[in-house]
């Protein structure tokens, strides 16, 4: 595992290329730009949407349509720059129609996001929506009964070797159509990004 | 190395012992040491740090031995072996080889060896604070209240004032408080120098004490203002299970 900025920067400029040229599932055909991630190699904290919109599929970039701009309205209201935290989805690739991934699809973009999760070494994982929740808590073995049920508390998963705390919440899309779920997603972000637990270690 | 074994007179209590460690930590090595045996380890993202203590005497077989044996292990391994414990069943622990035995002593010598795990050798200090409350009480009463904590919250709050301790959670999905009265039934013991409040991860305080209490009738909560909480677990024959958990910060 890289542990130097450096390092990481290279490992993860490698994945990118290799995103960008996948073919391991049929959304790369209908794809205009993969949209492999942005951010923090460092980060502490991860956000992980769904799968790319038109706007991101024209940009490469996630989360920059109406949903990426809610979230960047949650996040500075939270004192939260864009920047100091690391943004992917679980799918790379628009599936058409912005139809929900197919678990193929899910299963296909797997090993990607498990590298990146391996190379940024989180330690809070922010699933945004089912479709990352179900995956990320799947982890843990974590049953995943739908978002509302599992929203509102942290779960210890370990990904790929990487031990984090998976934080469940709706898409930020849901809170953009119902504007009543708003604060749902506000509670679940604070929760990830303002508070964390002091390192014993500093204690000794 | 020659062989090494150690005898634990219940293989149920010591399933119950190895269960509350995986809490924090999913590998470490148990030090058999002259005074009793050892195992102080700190989980993944070291945020809590679990440390046992079981003095020779609970032991029905025990080495003298002049200087310390570590034993490695994985505790889901280990775990998978004590589940398949018999009533009466007891339970030893050999180094032979290079290899750990586990044996399950009962109507018949069940044994499986191991790999032992390479763990760092050197011993971790425990954190150092000048705790300014101290509540013993009912371990089943502390894993309660943790429990309804958790139905609303991923933090909760304990806070010692001079009357009582307060464990309190609050979120959208509601409010949750559990008040220890100083003379309450289940307080054996409240020393409260200086009011102490500081907000923890439920997950790992829910796991603990809900694990903990299936070995320990009694348990003892020292806090102070933002610093780390420690839980300590009495459990059969004069030992203790400890666990520190670092503070939240905002």
């Amino acid at each position: 595992m890289a542990d130097t900025l450096m390092g990481k920067r290279e490992e993860m400029d490698a994945l990118e290329r290799l995103i960008s040229n996948c073919r391991r599932c049929p959304l790369h055909a209908s794809r205009r730009r993969a949209v492999p991630g942005e951010g923090n190699l460092e980060a502490r904290v991860m956000l992980v949407g769904e799968a790319p919109g038109e706007r991101e599929d024209e940009e490469g970039r996630p989360f920059v349509g109406q949903a990426g701009r809610l979230l960047n309205e949650v996040l500075s209201g939270l004192g939260v720059d864009r920047g100091e935290i690391y943004i992917t989805n679980v799918v790379k690739c628009r599936p058409p129609n912005n139809r929900d991934p197919e678990d193929a699809e899910v299963e296909a973009c797997r090993p990607y996001l498990e590298r990146q999760i391996q190379i940024v070494a989180p330690r809070v994982v922010v699933a945004l929506g089912r479709h990352s929740a179900r995956l990320l808590l799947g982890y843990g073995g974590v049953r995943f009964r739908g978002i509302m049920q599992v929203r509102g508390r942290t779960y210890r998963v370990r990904i790929s070797g990487v031990d984090v705390e998976v934080v469940p919440t709706i898409h930020p899309a849901a809170a953009l159509y119902n504007p009543r779920n708003r604060p749902m997603l506000v509670e679940d972000l604070r929760r990830a990004l303002g508070r964390r637990d002091a390192d014993i270690t500093g204690f000794l | 190395m020659a062989k090494l074994s150690v005898v634990y007179a219940d293989a149920r209590e010591f399933l119950y012992i190895v269960d509350s460690i995986s809490v924090v930590v999913e590998e470490s090595a148990f030090a058999v040491k002259p005074e009793g045996m050892t195992l102080r380890a700190l989980d993944p993202s070291r945020t809590a740090m679990v440390d046992l203590f079981i003095p020779r005497d609970a032991f029905d077989e025990y080495p003298d031995i002049g200087e310390e044996v570590r034993m490695g292990v994985n505790f889901k391994d280990l775990k998978k072996i004590l589940r398949r414990v018999r009533k009466g069943d007891r339970v030893a622990m050999e180094i032979d080889e290079g290899k750990l035995k586990v044996k399950l002593l009962g109507r018949a010598v069940r044994s499986v060896t191991l790999p032992i795990i390479e763990t760092a050798a050197e011993e971790l200090p425990t954190p150092r604070v000048v705790f300014t409350a101290l509540i013993r009480t009912a371990s089943d009463v502390v894993a309660q209240a943790l429990k309804d904590a958790d139905a609303v919250s991923d933090s909760v709050k304990f806070e010692a004032l001079d009357d009582a301790l307060y464990i309190r959670a609050s979120s959208d999905k509601g409010e949750v408080e559990v008040k220890l009265d100083r003379e309450g039934e289940a307080v054996y013991e409240y020393d409260v120098k200086e009011p102490a409040s500081s907000m923890f991860s439920t997950e790992y305080l829910v796991d603990i004490s809900s694990k903990a209490s299936r070995i320990s009738d009694i348990a003892t909560i020292e806090l102070a203002t933002a610093k780390p909480i420690s839980m300590s677990f009495e459990i059969p024959a004069g030992g203790r299970l400890t666990y520190f958990v670092a503070p939240r910060v905002e």
